[in-house]
């Protein structure tokens, strides 16, 4: 077993890096714009993704109550009837008179709209808000079984969100496979960045390779240099890519949070709770890349 | 030993739809501490079979074994193991430019994993050896020919290997450097110990050494395999 001087094939790989530095160069650019634009396409989909599943009112069934008032022990036997229902997480009752105060208090700046109603001349009814968990067929199931006149006749119309909710998932899958599709041919672009700067690296060297191949350089010898080079390649890029990022999103991040109504209808989770996960990921990115570009063209181009 | 039966090596041409024949039913049995002139003109297939000695190649029938190795059936991972045991000089000297003369003696022994302390007690001993100890910091480009040529030699050398190859070392040197590298290869195969192959067309330089076997190729065939040197230049 031959024992290399570590130190002797890091200085190796460096001086490899050095001396093909224009294409090293022209490699960290090119996997740097793919590290960034994936990286951006990733944090959009993340924070779309945090706001879609903030919309936790999606799994909520709200059903409202008969015209006539419900006498209050009927109200505590419907509370028990509902929560003893399967998938029904929690149940939420709102009487006629908190429902008119909620109102006054989300149109306080109007109040106008409802001076006529008073408590005596309340237009709001009972009102029962169920959360539910499980399938969509559970789902489907409790609303059978609310919509059933002869199970719960106190109920008067009952509304659910499960067709926006199908509609926003499928969005959120949908966003997935594009993110994974533009992922794979941003990996496949970099994997073909990196094989060409390491075939041009190999061809710059040939003679040199030849001669240690006529010496006795076993094959792990010649390529280890060059896998180190593009890995090295791969790290400057991450690197770079993601200062580029974080200045790039807390810019984006200032811009959004200053506007108010945009803060408002939008989430955005700041720099310092992603950027980890920013970081791993393109790390992760330079390393795969630049281990199979560099492996498949060693495997290739240089021969024991 | 060396021992090549029925070796024939055959390339396709750039078009791929002819071949050449570079060597053809070669029998050549070289014994451990000889010393061989391989002649013959360009193409003769003296470059083939250096190749197909340091399993740069493989041949295309026959069967090639040296020290034990058989070449056509040696497996990948054993390869470099059988070719740091050939030391190799080229004609154009191959050193590293940007190395001095010392760094390309110790890159021999690097990429055989040796240790520093080793390298550092060996290359010395083969500069001084082959005489250029005093060039040992100087880079190719500042010394002369002959002096390239030492250090190739020394590069060569320097892992101690049972078999030396000398591709056409007088090539690029003046008739009195030529002989003086000539003389310095025969010397190294003198004590038995080590197989100098040294590949030339220089017929007239090798008269001088008699008592030496010299095989003669044309058209990738052995014509002439004796000591006796004038009926090469026959």
């Amino acid at each position: 077993m031959r024992r290399y001087s570590f130190s002797y094939l890091m200085s190796r790989s460096f001086k490899g890096f050095s001396r093909n530095s224009l294409m090293s160069l022209a490699s960290i650019l090119i996997l740097t714009s793919c590290m960034l634009v994936s990286g951006s396409f990733g944090l959009i989909i993340y924070n779309l993704y945090v706001n879609l599943n903030s919309l936790n009112e999606l799994n909520e069934i709200v059903c409202m109550c008969n015209y006539e008032k419900i006498p209050d022990e009927q109200l505590d036997d419907l509370y028990n009837r509902l929560t003893a229902l399967p998938h029904v997480e929690s149940v939420k009752f709102t009487s006629r008179e908190e429902a008119l105060a909620n109102m006054r208090e989300k149109y306080a700046q109007h109040p106008q709209v409802l001076s006529r109603f008073s408590e005596e001349n309340n237009p709001f009814f009972e009102i029962y808000t169920i959360t539910y968990s499980g399938s969509d067929q559970d789902a489907t199931n409790l609303l059978f079984t609310l919509r059933n006149k002869s199970e719960f006749p106190e109920f008067r119309t009952v509304e659910d969100k499960l067709e926006t909710a199908n509609t926003l998932e499928k969005l959120k899958n949908t966003i997935l496979w594009i993110f994974g599709a533009f992922m794979i041919v941003l990996v496949f672009i970099s994997i073909i960045i990196i094989m060409n700067t390491v075939r041009m690296a190999i061809s710059s060297r040939s003679e040199e390779i030849e001669i240690m191949r006529y010496i006795g350089a076993t094959g792990w010898f010649i390529s280890f240099p060059f896998m180190i080079e593009s890995l090295f390649t791969g790290f400057i890029s991450a690197v770079i890519a993601f200062f580029l990022q974080f200045l790039t999103y807390n810019y984006l991040f200032s811009l959004l949070t200053k506007n108010s109504s945009a803060s408002n209808l939008i989430q955005i989770a700041p720099f310092s709770q992603l950027w980890y996960f920013v970081a791993l990921g393109f790390l992760a990115l330079s390393f795969i890349t630049c281990y199979i570009g560099s492996k498949i063209s060693l495997s290739k181009y240089i021969k024991v | 030993m060396i021992e090549f039966k029925h070796v024939t090596k055959t390339y396709r041409s750039a078009t791929r739809e002819t071949t050449v024949t570079a060597l053809n039913d070669i029998n050549l049995k070289i014994d451990d501490g000889e010393v061989v002139f391989l002649v013959g003109s360009n193409g003769a297939g003296k470059t083939t079979l250096m190749r197909l000695l340091t399993r740069m190649e493989t041949p295309t029938s026959g069967s090639l074994i040296v020290n034990k190795y058989d070449l056509r059936k040696i497996r990948k991972r054993k390869i470099p193991e059988y070719r740091s045991q050939i030391g190799m000089d080229f004609q154009d000297f191959k050193l590293f430019p940007k190395y001095t003369v010392y760094e390309n003696v110790a890159f021999a022994m690097r990429v055989l994993g040796k240790s520093s302390k080793a390298i550092k007690t060996t290359v010395p001993l083969v500069l001084s050896m082959l005489d250029i100890s005093a060039r040992a910091n100087h880079f190719p480009m500042e010394i002369s020919g002959g002096e390239q040529q030492r250090t190739a030699l020394a590069r060569a050398l320097v892992n101690n290997p049972k078999i030396l190859i000398a591709d056409e070392p007088t090539a690029n040197l003046s008739p009195s450097m030529s002989r003086e590298v000539m003389d310095l290869l025969v010397s190294l195969g003198e004590n038995g110990k080590r197989t100098v192959l040294i590949i030339t067309h220089d017929v007239k330089l090798i008269q001088n050494y008699n008592n030496i076997r010299v095989v003669k190729f044309e058209h990738g065939k052995i014509v002439y395999d004796s000591k006796n040197t004038e009926a090469a230049n026959a």
